[in-house]
């Protein structure tokens, strides 16, 4: 008897130690994003622009990434490009802000490719069409108890979500970028 | 020679229209900047356009109401077809200039709408295509090339006439601060004087 008291008396020592909280994905608080991007046009040179209304979530671990989930709303009327003229012209023309004011990224699957980046397979919502995208992701500051900062790279199609107007005057692809600062949340 | 005050202020407000816009269109499509801001100078290139064309119907409506001012005809003919000629090119140029722009921005298959100055959209008067799109811009940049050497002769011959004619065809055209400026330096002021 005494010998099995003091194997759970082990056991319980030893989850102890390890922590129940370092093997759960753990929610983060997006503090700050950024979703950017570029594209080529002729005669009127690149045009970069930024989406100001972000809001994510995040549930993150580090051990094992691939239990990890990302989920981004970007309101499309709040893009800028430093032009207001401009702004409407690709709110009405290219987004249909009006008919589409969200897109989304809901992400599928988290792959490990090293220590600091991770490939995010998911389905992007843009223009009312939903295609599955895979996001290279580099993670800085991994730690369950300190602030992340996530920064991601892709290329789009936009003729693949419908948006075909001024083409080919405005290129197809659109290079996109999203940067995104994350403290653990309660 | 002497112009009426209205005459001048539409001859300089004419022209730094014509030049500004003509130095603005080369910068928008030319010079190296970031898109948002060769966006917003491509719209102020449109409304300042469209005040263009607007000025120069009035102008040209009051010279054939009003205007009866005009330089003595020079005593040769083919100086005379000559400055027919350059007088029916500007004319003319003011006029077609921006209307070819107008038809530009109208056939541009971006679809950008056309609004002066942010108050209201302006009609398109021709529909969008590359065809038209392709025609109508370099209607333009042709047009306001022809206009910009007219705009040089223009200059040139006025310079003749001050310099080489010796006449006051130049100096009539004139702001009225020019005369006060050649007031000579021992005549009294009857302004200060009243004053006193």
């Amino acid at each position: 008897m005494p010998t099995s008291i003091h194997r759970l008396a082990a056991v319980v020592a030893v989850l102890a130690v390890a922590g129940p909280a370092s093997a759960a994905p753990r929610p983060f608080d997006v503090a700050h994003a950024e979703v950017a991007f570029d594209v080529n046009s002729i005669g009127f040179g690149k045009t970069h622009g930024e989406f100001r209304s972000v809001t994510g979530r995040l549930t993150l671990d580090f051990d094992r990434p691939q239990n990890s989930r990302v989920d981004f709303t970007v309101a499309t009327g709040s893009v800028e490009t430093g032009s207001r003229q401009l702004d409407d012209y690709i709110r009405k023309t290219f987004l249909d802000a009006g008919d589409f004011p969200e897109m989304r990224f809901r992400s599928t699957s988290v792959r490990e490719i090293d220590g600091s980046h991770v490939d995010v397979t998911g389905d992007l919502t843009l223009h009312g069409v939903t295609r599955p995208l895979t996001v290279r992701v580099s993670v800085d500051g991994a730690a369950h108890d300190r602030p992340v900062r996530l920064t991601a790279a892709c290329v789009i199609s936009r003729r693949e979500f419908g948006i075909r107007e001024a083409a080919p005057i405005v290129a197809d692809e659109i290079a996109i970028r999203v940067a995104t600062q994350a403290a653990p949340g309660h | 020679m002497r112009w009426s005050g209205t005459a001048k202020a539409l001859h300089w407000t004419g022209a730094a229209l014509i030049l500004g816009l003509m130095g603005l269109g080369w910068a928008m499509v030319h010079a190296d900047m970031n898109a948002a801001l060769r966006f917003d100078l491509y719209q102020l290139h449109k409304s300042f356009g469209f005040l263009a064309l607007a000025l120069a119907l009035v102008w040209l409506r009051l010279m054939h109401l009003t205007f009866r001012e005009a330089p003595p005809p020079p005593p040769s003919q083919t100086e005379r077809r000559l400055v027919q000629a350059g007088r029916a090119g500007l004319w003319g140029l003011m006029i077609l200039a921006p209307l070819s722009g107008w038809a530009t921005a109208s056939a541009s298959p971006l679809e950008i709408p056309t609004l002066f100055f942010g108050l209201f959209k302006a009609p398109d008067v021709v529909e969008p295509g590359e065809a038209a799109f392709a025609l109508a811009s370099s209607a333009h940049v042709w047009l306001t090339a022809l206009f910009a050497a007219l705009v040089c002769l223009h200059v040139a011959a006025a310079l003749k006439h001050h310099f080489i004619d010796r006449d006051d065809v130049l100096t009539g055209m004139l702001p009225k601060w020019r005369k006060r400026a050649e007031r000579p330096k021992h005549l009294p002021d009857q302004r200060l004087e009243t004053i006193k």
